[in-house]
């Protein structure tokens, strides 16, 4: 019975012992894949974050328009007043009127 | 075992054992005793106790994960500064200085070679007595990517590359006056960098970017248009802003000539200082407006009253005040703004009387030091209420202030009444400044002012740009210091999509252009004047044609064609 109660015990020591050291090692290793992880996406944040100076410095209006002049024989010119809609509600209610127009126009030259 | 079996064997009557006796018996005949497994168990215990005291004090000790954590918060010092539309205008990199230890070189005179490869400004005589002297020192400081690269590839163990922390502008000059500088410690030196400096560097908001007011792709029209306008009207210097009337919002604050803020120079010169905020200037004509909403306002006149006996000049203390030509003796108080008569205007200013005026001007806040959120700010000039000084002062003459606080004026007359704070932040609606004048009256200014622009006898036809309803009032004034040297400008408001914009134009002493084409109520003409009308104006209207469209569009449709092409 003693004998028993002794093994038992030494049992669950042994156990608990692996076990623990178990967890710890277990702990160690997602440790390190966190850090890992992390390093990675520190250096994918500074790719990132020096990236973006890049392309806001490519796409910036100054530069743009100097490539283009480089490039390109093309004019480019700001769209008139009258050709700006909000909505494509307004395009369509605009075009209809323009029609409407057009067509009484045609009816009256008949 | 056994010895109770031997007991049983030779027992022929049954007898009570006594059963300490016997356990104990059994007890000193076991193999393992107490002892032992009390060292056993409390040796456990102990190890078990170790263990769980070593894990307790590294999960208490700073994890690897939290350290890279650290660095990489340390890692950017300034927060970004964007545009309305979050368009990058600064950011931090890492970057570094090249330094050396003398002690590490094997070769100085291999190494002196390389470096005068690489930098072939390099002063090579300081290097090599450093050198000798085995001394550790700077080669260069702020490394472009490039040289850091060269130098890498030495492959020199003494050069070390000591990190630091650069401010980058993507923009180059496009915000050099607004934007400002840094120092090498990250500290901000100008603009914005120095108004918000505790801002930018608050860690806790290190991951959100500063939003301004401003507009990229606006600032960049506005500013090719005044770049242009300097070249045509051999201008030294020019200057534009745009705000909206009703938020008090600068969309774009541009001053020229300017610099590249990646490249820090010396700046001490006066043509490098911002024209808008801290230059002060006699803005002349500018001035007939606030004279005329004011008498409106008290009600002493109304556009169409008619004004009488206007002379061509006349005598005020010992100053000549006269028009620049012969206008009609009478005149309707719209028409003396429309034509810009100096003494008309002088004649209502008289009307209103010294403390009328001089409360309105206060209100305007137009003689104190503005509140804007740069730190290159000009407090406009002191002056005595002398005998004269209201006349002179009623069309723009003998009165100092920058071009921010004028304009801002502007937007308080001419947005429903309400005297707004011009603000280089993103803020939104902001309506809750004091009223400067009633509605009605800002009503009434708006159409005069419209009509300086529609009218034949206006001096602002060239910014009748169709569908943004143009209005505003020129100035041609002289220089503060220097009579002969003029300033032009011209403060024009438009409608887009009912909201009101600002918009001023100054010119820096511009010549007539004799080789520009007008296109004048349609007939073609050439330079051949030089007041604000023929050059401000002009810029204005150039202006106002190409930022309507991006204003007008809304930016919630990315979609949306911001230009068409044209077919040659």
């Amino acid at each position: 019975m003693f004998k028993s109660k002794t093994i038992l015990s030494i049992v669950i020591f042994t156990s608990l012992l692996i076990l623990t050291s178990f967890v710890k090692n277990q702990t160690r290793l997602i440790e390190k894949n966190i850090s890992k992880l992390t390093e990675n996406t520190n250096k994918l944040e500074k790719i990132l974050h020096e990236s973006q100076i890049e392309f806001f410095y490519l796409s910036s209006p100054s530069y743009i328009s100097d490539k283009i002049k480089i490039f390109s024989d093309e004019q480019y010119f700001s769209i008139g007043h009258s050709n700006i809609y909000s909505s494509l509600n307004e395009y369509k209610q605009n075009n209809f009127k323009t029609t409407n127009s057009l067509n009484a126009e045609k009816k009256t030259d008949k | 075992m056994r010895k109770k079996k031997q007991i049983n064997k030779n027992q022929r009557s049954f007898f009570f054992e006594d059963f300490i006796e016997t356990n104990q018996r059994y007890n000193s005949n076991t193999n393992i005793s107490d002892d032992r497994i009390l060292i056993l168990f409390f040796s456990f215990i102990f190890l078990i106790l170790s263990f769980s005291t070593k894990i307790f004090l590294v999960s208490l000790k700073e994890t690897s994960v939290n350290k890279i954590k650290k660095t990489e918060k340390s890692y950017v010092l300034r927060r970004d500064i964007v545009d309305r539309n979050g368009d990058l205008i600064s950011r931090n990199i890492q970057s570094y200085h090249a330094a050396v230890r003398s002690n590490l070189i094997k070769n100085d005179k291999k190494l002196l070679i390389n470096l005068k490869l690489i930098f072939p400004d390099l002063d090579t005589k300081k290097i090599e007595k450093n050198l000798k002297n085995k001394k550790q020192f700077y080669i260069k400081k702020r490394l472009t990517e490039i040289e850091r690269r060269k130098l890498w590839a030495l492959g020199e163990k003494g050069i070390i590359f000591e990190p630091y922390q650069a401010r980058v502008y993507p923009h180059g000059d496009l915000f050099s006056h607004i934007i400002g500088q840094i120092d090498d410690d990250n500290f901000g030196i100008s603009g914005v960098e120095q108004f918000f400096d505790k801002e930018l560097r608050d860690k806790k908001k290190i991951r959100s970017p500063l939003v301004l007011s401003l507009d990229t792709n606006l600032q960049f029209i506005v500013k090719s248009e005044l770049k242009k306008s300097i070249e045509t009207f051999k201008s030294p210097g020019a200057a534009g802003l745009l705000m909206d009337a009703n938020s008090g919002e600068v969309q774009s604050l541009v001053s020229l000539p300017d610099y590249n803020i990646n490249l820090r120079q010396d700046l001490s010169k006066k043509e490098f200082s911002n024209k808008i905020t801290h230059d002060i200037f006699e803005l002349g004509s500018i001035f007939k407006t606030f004279t005329v909403a004011l008498a409106i306002e008290k009600g002493i006149v109304e556009p169409e009253t008619i004004v009488e006996g206007i002379k061509n000049k006349i005598k005020c203390s010992v100053h000549e005040i006269k028009d620049i030509k012969q206008f009609p003796e009478n005149l309707s108080v719209e028409d003396i703004l429309i034509r810009s008569s100096n003494v008309g205007t002088l004649m209502i200013a008289q009307k209103i009387g010294e403390e009328n005026y001089k409360k309105f001007i206060e209100k305007m806040g137009i003689l104190k030091r503005s509140n804007f959120e740069l730190s290159e700010v000009g407090t406009p000039l002191d002056f005595n209420w002398e005998k004269c000084r209201l006349e002179t002062i009623s069309f723009g003459h003998g009165i100092t202030t920058t071009p921010l606080q004028a304009a801002s004026a502007y937007a308080g007359i001419l947005n429903g009444g309400v005297m707004v704070e011009p603000t280089i932040l993103k803020i939104g609606e902001r309506m809750n400044g004091t009223r400067l004048v009633s509605e009605n009256t800002s009503f009434k200014i708006s159409k005069i002012l419209r009509k300086v622009v529609t009218e034949k006898e206006g001096t602002a036809h060239l910014a009748d740009v169709f569908g943004y309803e143009v209005s505003g009032k020129t100035g041609t004034a002289q220089y503060y210091e220097d009579k002969n040297k003029n300033i032009n400008t011209f403060i024009s408001s438009f409608n887009i999509k009912n909201r009101k914009y600002i918009l001023l134009v100054l010119l820096d002493n511009p010549q007539v252009a004799k080789d520009l084409i007008y296109n004048y109520r349609g007939s073609k003409l050439k330079g051949f004047r030089n007041e604000a009308g023929w050059n401000a104006v002009y810029v204005a209207g150039k202006i106002i044609k190409r930022i309507g469209p991006i204003l007008a569009i809304n930016s919630s449709e990315p979609e949306t064609q911001h230009v068409t092409k044209k077919i040659n």
